[in-house]
């Protein structure tokens, strides 16, 4: 893990929902701090779980630094400042394009369009390619060693990899031109599909998506190439893909599947962080006798199921991390991070965690 | 009450999909015809009840459960024939499907995938058996997580009042009519006992309010059973003992305790007036059983929602 962290330029970490990724992000970010690297952590969590756990009341869109006070009052004394960032969708689209219209007339044109408003922040896809044009913004700034990407809540790991190319059709020249004039299409089919488009859309509203579409149009080509770029530097050397997982035997099943998948993208898994173990308890330890000393037979029903249960986590666990470790190579790096006790302060937490990615041992190598 | 569209919601990984499976399973077991539907990608619904890898928009039988099948619908690929049958394209609509302006259409419109969805599920609800009334009795949707599941279901009504004629407006207007019935329709909300869940259901059902929604059940799953009295002296008394099982079982019961504790501080923030039904937390390796096993519950509640 560590190989990882002082490498790389660019950490993106994927994984379902509900695993954890915001944290695994700022606990990396944390443990790159530590080693004396400039790092900024840019989450996409519309939950706003980064700022929470960071001490942070908000998070801008450029970055700004955790508070100095929070970390050392969390024990954590870093030799660089760590930077952290949220993406707000609306303001980076209009920022987006104010940057890359050819005209400030075009760029008003297009930010005062009702269908550009309703869709800018709705279309599919579009969190992920405003998502990837700032992480290669904040990339390209030159600001910083490491740029950890907090990816959005998808419910396949590979949506965020795949955006550039999903965009692709989106911005094609011809596309745009026959949705913006669609009785001008080239082509008897084009024509065809443009009226039945028509037909569906009613007229009004489609007169509007031309007015957008031509305004959009000015911005093909620089759209086009941001996403060549992101996708570039998706696939450059320098660049890590973390993946996050429960210690659950139905998600581990399809890690072996996803890290193949991402070799294929040409973006290779430089890691695998089982987040949320259970503290493991020895199952041969004999706790009978000790639980039979309890004299309260609620009492000791309520922890004799406790450790039953405790036992059968760790049995699940185990089974699911020896796994796991069957199915992927044995050079990537399999990091469980055993939960935390609950009611520990966020920031500690994330401290903790970071400890426990820099010092754990791969259980790919335990197994080899 | 008997509703036919039930739909589940809920922050990732709370366990929605196990809920969804649970219902399913349920409402099978009182001898109802029902159609599980994953709404996306092949997940945790699929995972739950389908025996081998499915295929977007085909329907398998769950061959544990009589009565229940299970399928996914996902954007483009299993829309593509309720588009064609609606649009009356015929034999042209592959070469439509495939074309690029179609395609570019479908990917930029506002929601269009999410409101297709939502027409494809009122097709499976509406479908009927030649003279045997309808194919399915009631219809379970795992609409993935809040923001997804939110964006289908505001989809409707949205693109009914944005798209203002056309066959657009029409689909969407008997959709949004549709997903408003309290009689026909109820969106579930899970959640587990933690912070940022209990947050995000609280939130989805005030979203669900405002758009005048059905709300039915409100579950939290992977309750813990709450630690008996005097549980702070039992821990030091297990602590003092000295020993390894001492040691390891007061391990075992402080973070029982704590997790508990941190349980019900998160029950204190759900809205009042919710339906609140407490799923327990089991480990179970095998995610099938654990639906069955939750499956009373789940249907009583669901059923119960007013």
């Amino acid at each position: 893990m560590i190989g990882v962290l002082e490498r790389s330029r660019l950490i993106v970490t994927v994984g379902t929902g509900g695993v954890g990724k915001t944290t695994i992000a700022a606990a990396l970010g944390i443990a790159a701090a530590r080693r004396g690297r400039r790092a900024l952590v840019l989450t996409i969590d519309p939950a706003r779980a980064l700022a929470g756990a960071l001490g942070l009341t908000g998070l801008a869109a450029e970055g700004e630094p955790v508070p100095a006070a929070a970390l050392t009052a969390a024990g954590l004394h870093l030799p660089v400042p760590l930077d952290a960032a949220m993406l707000d969708q609306r303001a980076a689209w209009d920022a987006f394009v104010r940057r890359h219209a050819p005209t400030p007339a075009h760029a008003a044109a297009l930010l005062g369009n009702r269908i550009y408003q309703a869709l800018s922040t709705s279309f599919a896809g579009s969190t992920e390619y405003m998502a990837l044009e700032e992480m290669s913004r904040h990339v390209d700034s030159g600001r910083y060693d490491l740029v950890i990407v907090d990816t959005p809540p998808a419910a396949h790991a590979l949506d965020f990899v795949s955006a550039p190319d999903r965009i692709a059709p989106l911005v094609e020249r011809g596309v745009v031109a026959a949705l913006a004039r669609p009785a001008g299409a080239a082509g008897a089919l084009a024509r065809f599909v443009a009226r039945r488009i028509e037909g569906a859309a009613g007229g009004r509203t489609l007169g509007e998506l031309a007015t957008f579409f031509a305004a959009l149009k000015a911005l093909v080509d620089a759209a086009a190439a941001r996403a060549r770029h992101a996708r570039a530097m998706l696939r450059a050397p320098g660049t890590a893909f973390v993946l996050v997982a429960a210690p659950r035997a139905s998600l581990l099943a399809e890690t072996g599947a996803l890290a193949a998948q991402l070799a294929a993208a040409a973006a290779p898994l430089a890691a695998v962080i089982v987040n949320r173990a259970q503290p493991p308890v020895d199952a041969a330890l004999a706790v009978a006798p000790t639980l039979a000393t309890i004299a309260d037979a609620a009492a000791r029903t309520w922890l004799a199921e406790r450790w039953d249960d405790a036992v059968a986590a760790t049995a699940a666990e185990r089974a699911a991390l020896a796994r796991l470790a069957e199915v992927v190579p044995a050079s990537l790096p399999v990091v469980a991070v055993t939960e935390l006790p609950r009611d520990l302060q966020p920031l500690r937490a994330l401290g903790a965690i970071s400890d426990q990615l820099a010092t754990t041992p791969s259980v790919t190598a335990i197994h080899a | 009450m008997a509703r036919a569209l039930h739909v589940v919601t809920g922050k990732g990984g709370v366990g929605k999909s196990t809920v969804a499976a649970a219902l399913a399973i349920g409402l099978a077991g009182t001898g109802r015809r029902v159609l599980a539907i994953e709404l996306g990608h092949a997940a945790g619904l699929c995972r739950t009840l389908a025996t081998r890898p499915m295929a977007p928009g085909a329907i398998a039988p769950v061959l544990t459960t009589p009565g229940l099948a299970v399928a996914y619908f996902d954007g483009a690929v299993a829309l593509a024939e309720y588009l064609t049958r609606r649009m009356r394209l015929g034999r042209l609509g592959r070469a439509v499907m495939a074309h690029p302006l179609y395609r570019g259409f479908v990917a930029a419109a506002p929601g269009v995938q999410a409101l297709l969805a939502m027409g494809k599920i009122r097709d499976e609800l509406v479908l009927q058996r030649l003279g045997h009334g309808p194919r399915w009795d009631a219809l379970v949707v795992d609409a993935g997580a809040s923001g997804h599941a939110l964006e289908h279901l505001r989809m409707p009504a949205a693109a009914a009042a944005t798209f203002t004629g056309g066959l657009v407006h029409r689909e969407a207007e008997v959709n949004a009519r549709l997903l408003a019935d309290p009689a026909v329709t109820a969106v579930h909300v899970v959640a587990t006992p933690e912070d940022l869940p209990i947050a995000e259901a609280t939130q989805v059902i005030a979203t669900l309010r405002a758009l005048g929604l059905p709300i039915g059940a409100l579950f939290v799953n992977q309750c813990r059973p709450a630690p008996p009295a005097g549980v702070d002296a039992m821990i030091a008394a297990l602590g003092a003992r000295g020993d390894a099982p001492g040691a390891a079982l007061a391990a075992v019961a402080r973070r029982a305790a704590i997790a508990a504790a941190e349980q019900e501080a998160a029950l204190v923030g759900l809205p009042a007036a919710a339906a609140v039904t407490r799923l327990p937390r089991r480990w179970l390796a095998d995610d099938a059983a654990l639906a069955r096993s939750l499956a009373p519950a789940v249907l009583a509640a669901a059923e119960a929602a007013p």
